[in-house]
């Protein structure tokens, strides 16, 4: 089982790890159609917050993976072999396309990657080969029933590699409890309506995370979508700030019984 | 149509101590034709996929299991029968082979529905439990179950002892929908008749009692249950993968309707985490209707309309996953 909040960027947009710039365009205009909240397949299937949060995961994938040196770096945070890393399987005419001039160095990557809901850590990953989704241009070479063995190239992955603390401000340790997440907003200089609108949380959802009223936030699965979404808003690593947070929800249920 | 609490009724508390079909011997492989939705082609394509199977040289039974609204044999083209599953389920009939007749193809026999017997579309639990056996234990290559519309339990339970069931889907919203609707509450049906030393059942009956936004998907639940149960969890999450659904795409008029199939496959693996087979679309073709009217099967009757061909390539392709399906057992 692996739903888009644990599927690496490969899977999300249903490409192999060696897919090329073109496969990586054509791949994310076609899930950026099917999941717009207008499209057929999307109709009653889930809910309109989810479609967001899988829609800017979709946006990062694209980022990260049309840019040479990114999803060199990313690539490597995924374990993969290092012939598999890109620039060097690039064409030149990709990497111009692309608009990087190499040498430069790597820039940070904003880290969003498999996490699980239920714990916060990413799932097993060995295995994970058969649920990788078909490659698109075998997907949709049409239905053939030889088409119908055709699987997509595994994306050979190993659990991920620490997060770098981004800012420097945020000590490794650093609990992100709602003041923290508060104080971080305004250091970006968000009002909560501007936060609300920018992750299509509430406002009265927001606050409730900052004041830390655990009682008045909805379930952990909600719960944990929000925080990524907060966290990725305000440049954080999302599954750190949503692992810190459900942690502090969860000592304090505790506490009450 | 039936009531579905009056299902639950007649079902009663026994169902999670029996789960029919799972983990039994198999004389035969069993399709299953559903998606809750009336009207959207589920007799049809039963109908001619049987017939697709048989011409391919596999022996094959077609079991009309819309107890309450039967008619595949009208799709087939055969005479009202004389004796049905209503005869076997009411005990009337001593054999299944009693109610078997031939369908007029090399290959095929059908299995005919119930009719006018009010009963007859609510059987008991024992009665349901017993005929479900008898059907799988039959010694034929395919076996193919029509299903009624809806989600109620006897439906989903004819679904559930297939070895691969089949969604047929319509693009438009009011299909997709129900076809959701169906497949998660034959995922959660599953779940429930999953063999139960720790206590799975007891958690998704509580779990669907309190029916919250944050349960519906399969993989919530799991993860819902892991916190209550870890081991429960591990052995949800492979019973969840463990259940495969084909998508047939119905009436599909333009290039975009037959990308629904991947599309709909591709969001369901998203938000629920589950894989879903897209084995093909039907064409919209004039000629199905026609057939329909004439109570002739359409390849029979047009084999070479673009509807029959959309059906023939399905055929082929749950046969190729049937194949890889045997490899993989």
């Amino acid at each position: 089982m692996k739903p888009y909040q644990s599927q690496n960027y490969y899977e999300l947009l249903e490409i192999s790890a060696n897919a090329t710039m073109e496969q990586i365009h054509s791949a994310y205009r076609r899930a950026v159609a099917l999941y717009d909240p207008a499209s057929a397949a999307m109709y009653a299937l889930a809910d309109p917050a989810q479609v967001q949060d899988l829609r800017k995961l979709l946006d990062c994938a694209r980022e990260t993976l049309t840019d040479p040196w990114r999803r060199a770096e990313y690539n490597r945070s995924l374990g993969l072999p290092e012939e598999n890393l890109a620039p060097a399987q690039l064409s030149m005419d990709e990497l111009l396309r692309a608009g990087s001039a190499p040498p430069r160095p790597p820039p940070p990557i904003e880290h969003y990657r498999a996490t699980d809901f239920s714990d916060g850590h990413s799932e097993p990953l060995p295995g994970s080969a058969d649920r990788v989704g078909p490659h698109p241009t075998q997907a949709r070479r049409g239905l053939d029933a030889s088409t119908l063995n055709g699987e997509a190239v595994p994306v050979a992955v190993t659990p991920p590699t620490p997060i770098r603390a981004r800012p420097k401000e945020i000590p490794a340790d650093a609990e992100f409890n709602g003041e923290l997440l508060r104080e971080l907003r305004e250091a970006a200089g968000l009002t909560l309506p501007q936060l609300s609108e920018r992750t299509r949380i509430s406002v009265r959802h927001l606050e409730n995370v900052e004041a830390d009223r655990y009682d008045a936030l909805p379930a952990t699965v909600y719960l944990r979508g929000m925080l990524m979404n907060l966290a990725r808003e305000l440049r954080l690593d999302p599954s750190r700030v949503s692992r810190s947070y459900l942690a502090l929800v969860a000592g304090a249920q505790v506490k009450e019984k | 149509m039936w009531n579905s609490s009056t299902n639950e009724a007649a079902i009663g508390n026994a169902t999670p101590a029996a789960p029919p079909g799972l983990r039994r011997k198999r004389a035969c492989r069993v399709i299953s034709v559903g998606g809750g939705k009336g009207g959207i082609g589920k007799t049809l394509v039963t109908a001619n996929l049987g017939i697709a199977i048989a011409q391919r040289g596999c022996k094959v039974v077609l079991v009309d299991a819309d107890l309450g609204g039967a008619n595949l044999h009208t799709c087939l083209g055969i005479e009202q029968p004389a004796v049905t599953l209503s005869d076997y389920v009411s005990g009337r009939a001593k054999k299944l082979q009693e109610v078997m007749v031939p369908a007029g193809i090399d290959n095929l026999t059908l299995i005919p529905g119930a009719r006018d017997a009010l009963d007859a579309a609510n059987p008991k639990y024992q009665q349901k439990s017993k005929l479900l056996r008898n059907l799988i234990a039959l010694d034929v290559d395919y076996l193919l179950l029509d299903l009624a519309a809806g989600t109620s339990l006897n439906v989903l339970d004819f679904f559930l002892i297939a070895d691969r069931g089949l969604v047929v889907l319509l693009p438009e919203p009011t299909s997709i929908e129900n076809a959701y609707r169906f497949i998660r509450a034959a995922f959660f049906r599953r779940l429930q008749l999953a063999k139960d030393p720790d206590g799975v059942a007891e958690l998704v009956n509580e779990a669907l009692a309190k029916d919250e936004p944050a349960l519906r998907t399969p993989y919530e639940f799991v993860a819902w249950v892991k916190a209550h149960n870890p081991l429960a969890a591990e052995r949800l999450r492979r019973e969840a993968s463990s259940f495969r659904v084909g998508l047939v795409v119905n009436q599909s008029r333009s290039e975009t309707d037959q990308d629904l199939g991947h599309a709909v496959a591709s969001a369901w693996n998203k938000f629920f985490g589950l894989n879903l087979d897209y084995v093909g679309a039907i064409g919209y073709d004039d000629d199905a209707w026609r057939a329909v009217r004439n109570r002739r099967p359409l390849l029979l009757d047009r084999p070479d309309c673009e509807a029959a061909a959309g059906l023939s390539k399905v055929a082929d392709n749950v046969l190729a996953l049937d194949r890889r399906l045997a490899l993989v057992r």
